[in-house]
């Protein structure tokens, strides 16, 4: 809740966006602009991968090429290929310390403070400056357990086996266009093994900077959790403000085995110029849990549906989602949760706010499959309208091939509550401060979610969203 | 049957042309036509990348394979000499006026000579082309454009015949007008339904479409409350489960009217419905209703859309189903709230009852909302029948059967309350009571 030290800390910032701020370029490597073979050749070259990558990377480009755009969901026609930068190497070698990072970059991650956070309260750090991970590291005791986190290009150089067990199996090229363009030109993200029984307590995070304009960021994540191991993952993501859109497309595939548990944590502040177009999925055993907390503050326009497929008996998913549109945003968030095992459970809160002509809109899947019997499954969204601009939309998928099951969905648009503010403001707080006090109610279930440290973070960030709605 | 006759009642262009010529339309209706088949054959055929038509193949489904039922001149049996089934049927309902249509052709017809005196005209739409041009022009068509959707062209461009009802100004129809549609085997019907209901008047409109084994039926419906009025229309689809049946519905309600849907959708071995409903006036309410019960591999879909374009008005809608066999039922809804509709309130509700593992059921309601002082709300939910309500019936004493039987039967009881014709809800209880047996 906004205290009056809160108060002063965010005057003079108001409606801005705090981190629009960039660093000059200082690049190793800069591709040129658009996409072709060549450039898949460059990257591939660049990484210096084993040629059954290239392979993948070249195959994959096709499919791009082949796949058409999605006819759904919102407009996409302002992403121009050709005027994308689709790699970028700010630095030769990932670093161990924050000693090793470049000058100017680790200037960014100061001034993100991340380099504070590792110490208060992380168990690994990875940071992506451009298309590389410029910084990861993890805390010895949790490496000495044979916890892997390391950059992808790391897994794949000092993990091949299991890197090639996995990548990909989770989210294939051909599951959609975007998947298709990540899995040509990925670069950078997390690889993460937790060997089996190892419980991390305290969590992982990852931070993605986009610096340079025109800027087409690939990450790729594979989380891997094996048997009995937990952990939990945070992702933060930030970029300058330009005139000219941004492209961020990621893959991440999460595969938790047998009464493990993973929770992955996004916190999206991108600047308003970024297009956000994420496919993330895991692949929850019998007994694992797999748990998505989803929030989506930033970008122009987001798509990302996180996914849990229940292979196993016993698994459990939840999905919390939080997506606040303001100006010229679309958020078109949600989630999807496949029962294909039996007496699987599944839960999906969504929260939306739109504000200032932003439009937010729940897109979720909720599939039972045959043979999925004694699953239960119950989705809610609600949706806040800030002012007759905005918009909301709500579109769950129920499809249900089972009879012993119990499904439930509900949804509810309505704008804040009359009677709400004026309880509030009898008792002497300003309009403004009780829209916020309630806005921050409303988005309740997904902060306490959150690691206090970030709690209070996302209250910061819906608060700076929230200034100057009123009036 | 000779070669002329054959193209007559292929569905192709010349039978589009032989049509208007046979039925000696005027002008406005004979271009509508050509316009219509123009738009069919411009449109592709459904494919499953459309949204719409997704989760429903037509597989199996060849449209050359059905000649069209060609309607003659309106007969004139008494009521007494109808079939047994029909009048039994008419029997049901204590009417104001009834009509009864077999292939297109009307071949009974009868309304209380009190309302023909206040100007209510219960008529096929043969005649009121005839005897109501004005108003035929002016409301046919204008609700349900020929380039709705693929089935709607294909209906503009061969359908023969129609429901016609009007209820005049300040005219109050408190017993339900009842139309039977039946149709012979093998055949593709397209049966336009026009009703027509004028400031502050009221009616209850009872359709109940039959036959159709191995057919085709491609309806499409245009109903107009005006300010202030109360509409009721109630639509059982009761066709053979054989049946391909498509569907397109339109209502606009003005300001401070009521209106009332039902759509039973027992038959056919695959429904393509779309249910629309305009708020358009302030002050209008607007209540959806939907039952359906598929067995075997019966596949159902219903597509509803409540539109809200004004400030002030409410919708309410509610589809209810049981699935049983191998059936599949989609239910795909959508709430939209134009800019301005402030003070909307609108609701949509789907239930499912799983009965047997082979039965699939999709439900995807959607919210559309550009309004912020607004209350929209929906919900879906599928399950099977709970044990714990099993336990209680039979720790009565009843047996398993009997027990689900009745919570089944309860399951539809919400649907069952609000249709305001005691007539139809005794043959829906009833239906519902042989579905439920016939597990």
């Amino acid at each position: 809740m906004a205290t009056e030290l809160d108060r002063k800390a965010l005057e003079g910032i108001k409606d801005e966006y705090e981190y629009g701020w960039s660093t000059p370029e200082d690049y190793t490597f800069k591709a040129r602009k658009g996409l072709d073979h060549d450039i898949i050749d460059q990257i591939s070259d660049m990484k210096g991968e084993p040629d059954w990558m290239r392979e993948f990377r070249h195959k994959a480009l096709n499919i791009f090429l082949s796949k058409p755009m999605p006819n759904w969901g919102p407009d996409l026609s302002g992403i121009d290929y050709d005027d994308i930068y689709f790699y970028i190497k700010p630095t030769d070698h990932t670093g161990e310390s924050w000693d090793d990072v470049p000058e100017n970059i680790k200037e960014t991650f100061d001034r993100l403070g991340v380099p504070e956070a590792e110490r208060k309260f992380l168990a690994g750090v990875g940071a992506q400056y451009e298309s590389e991970m410029v910084y990861h590291s993890l805390r010895e005791e949790w490496e000495k357990l044979g916890v892997v986190f390391v950059s992808i290009e790391d897994g794949l150089k000092h993990h091949e086996d299991l890197f090639r067990e996995y990548f990909s199996t989770v989210i294939p090229p051909t599951d959609n266009k975007f998947a298709a363009l990540n899995s040509a030109v990925w670069s950078g993200g997390s690889f993460i093994y937790v060997p089996p029984g190892v419980k991390l307590e305290i969590p992982l995070q990852a931070y993605f900077r986009i610096n340079a304009e025109s800027m087409g960021q690939f990450e790729r994540t594979i989380i891997i959790i094996d048997e009995g191991a937990s952990i939990h993952y945070i992702e933060g993501c930030t970029a300058p403000i330009y005139d000219k859109d941004s492209l961020h497309s990621g893959v991440i595939e999460i595969i938790v085995k047998k009464n493990a548990r993973c929770r992955y944590s996004t916190i999206q502040n991108w600047s308003n110029n970024v297009y956000n177009l994420v496919t993330q999925r895991a692949l929850a055993y019998e007994g694992a849990t797999m748990e998505w907390v989803d929030s989506n503050l930033g970008s122009k326009v987001t798509m990302k549906y996180p996914a849990v497929f229940m292979l196993g008996e016993g698994a459990h998913a939840e999905i919390l989602s939080v997506a606040f549109a303001g100006k010229g945003q679309h958020q078109d968030a949600g989630g999807k949760v496949v029962h294909a095992a039996p007496n699987t459970s599944s839960k999906i809160i969504s929260k939306s706010i739109s504000k200032n002509g932003g439009r937010s809109s729940y897109r979720g899947l909720l599939k039972v499959g045959k043979g999925a019997h004694g699953s239960k499954s119950q989705a809610v969204c609600d949706a806040l309208l800030l002012d007759s601009e905005s918009r909301s939309d709500t579109y769950p998928y129920i499809e249900i091939a089972e009879d012993d099951v119990e499904v439930g969905h509900e949804a509810s648009v309505s704008k804040i509550g009359e009677e709400q503010l004026f309880y509030l403001m009898s008792r002497g707080i300003s309009e403004e401060e009780a829209t916020s006090m309630i806005v921050g109610g409303f988005i309740e279930p997904l902060v306490k979610e959150l690691p206090m440290e970030y709690a209070v973070e996302m209250n910061r960030l819906i608060q700076l969203q929230m200034e100057g709605s009123v009036g | 049957m000779t070669v002329q006759t054959q193209v007559f009642n292929s569905i192709s262009g010349a039978a589009v042309q032989a049509t208007s010529e046979r039925l000696q339309e005027p002008e406005w209706l004979r271009l509508a036509r050509a316009a219509a088949w123009e738009n069919f054959e411009a449109t592709p055929w459904p494919s499953y990348k459309e949204e719409t038509w997704r989760r429903t193949r037509l597989t199996g489904f060849k449209l050359q394979q059905f000649p069209l039922a060609i309607s003659e001149a309106a007969g004139s049996t008494r009521r007494q000499d109808l079939p047994a089934e029909y009048l039994s049927t008419l029997d049901q309902i204590d009417s104001a006026g009834a009509l009864v249509f077999e292939d297109g052709r009307l071949i009974y017809a009868e309304l209380s000579s009190e309302f023909r005196d206040k100007g209510v005209v219960l008529t096929d739409l043969r005649t009121a082309l005839q005897t109501h041009d004005e108003l035929v022009r002016a409301h046919f068509s204008a609700l349900v454009p020929a380039r709705e959707n693929k089935f709607a062209a294909l209906h503009y461009a061969l359908w023969q015949n129609g429901t016609f009802l009007y209820v005049p100004k300040h005219v109050v129809v408190e017993k339900p007008f009842q139309v039977l549609v039946h149709l012979s085997a093998g055949k593709a019907a397209m049966h336009h339904t026009l009703a027509l209901a004028d400031e502050a008047s009221e009616m209850t409109l009872v359709e109940d479409f039959t036959g159709a084994v191995d057919g085709m039926s491609d309806t499409v419906a245009e109903i107009y409350p005006m300010a202030a009025s109360r509409v009721h229309y109630l639509r059982l689809q009761n066709l053979d489960n054989t049946a391909w049946n498509f569907a397109t519905m339109r209502t606009a309600a003005q300001r401070d009217s009521l209106y009332r849907q039902l759509q039973a959708s027992w038959g056919s071995r695959l429904s393509k419905v779309w249910i629309d409903l305009e708020m358009e006036g302030p002050g209008s309410h607007g209540e959806l209703l939907g039952l359906y019960f598929p067995q075997g591999r019966q596949h159902i879909d219903h597509h509803t859309n409540q539109n809200h374009k004004c400030a002030r008005a409410t919708s309410d809608l509610l589809f209810k189903g049981a699935l049983n066999d191998r059936s599949h039922s989609v239910y795909q809804g959508i709430i939209r709230v134009w800019p301005g509709a402030q003070k909307t309130d609108a609701y949509q509700k789907n239930d499912n009852l799983i009965l047997s593992a082979g039965a699939r059921a999709d439900s995807i309601p959607g919210l559309e909302i550009e309004a912020d002082d607004v209350r929209c709300t929906h919900g879906a939910t599928s399950a099977k029948v709970q044990d714990e309500y099993l336990f209680y019936l039979m720790a009565r004493g009843l047996d398993r059967k009997t027990a689900k039987r009745m919570i089944v039967q309860g399951f539809f009881q919400e649907v069952l309350n609000r249709v305001p014709v005691p007539g139809v809800r005794t043959k829906l209880k009833l239906e519902i009571a042989r579905r439920v047996g016939l597990e």
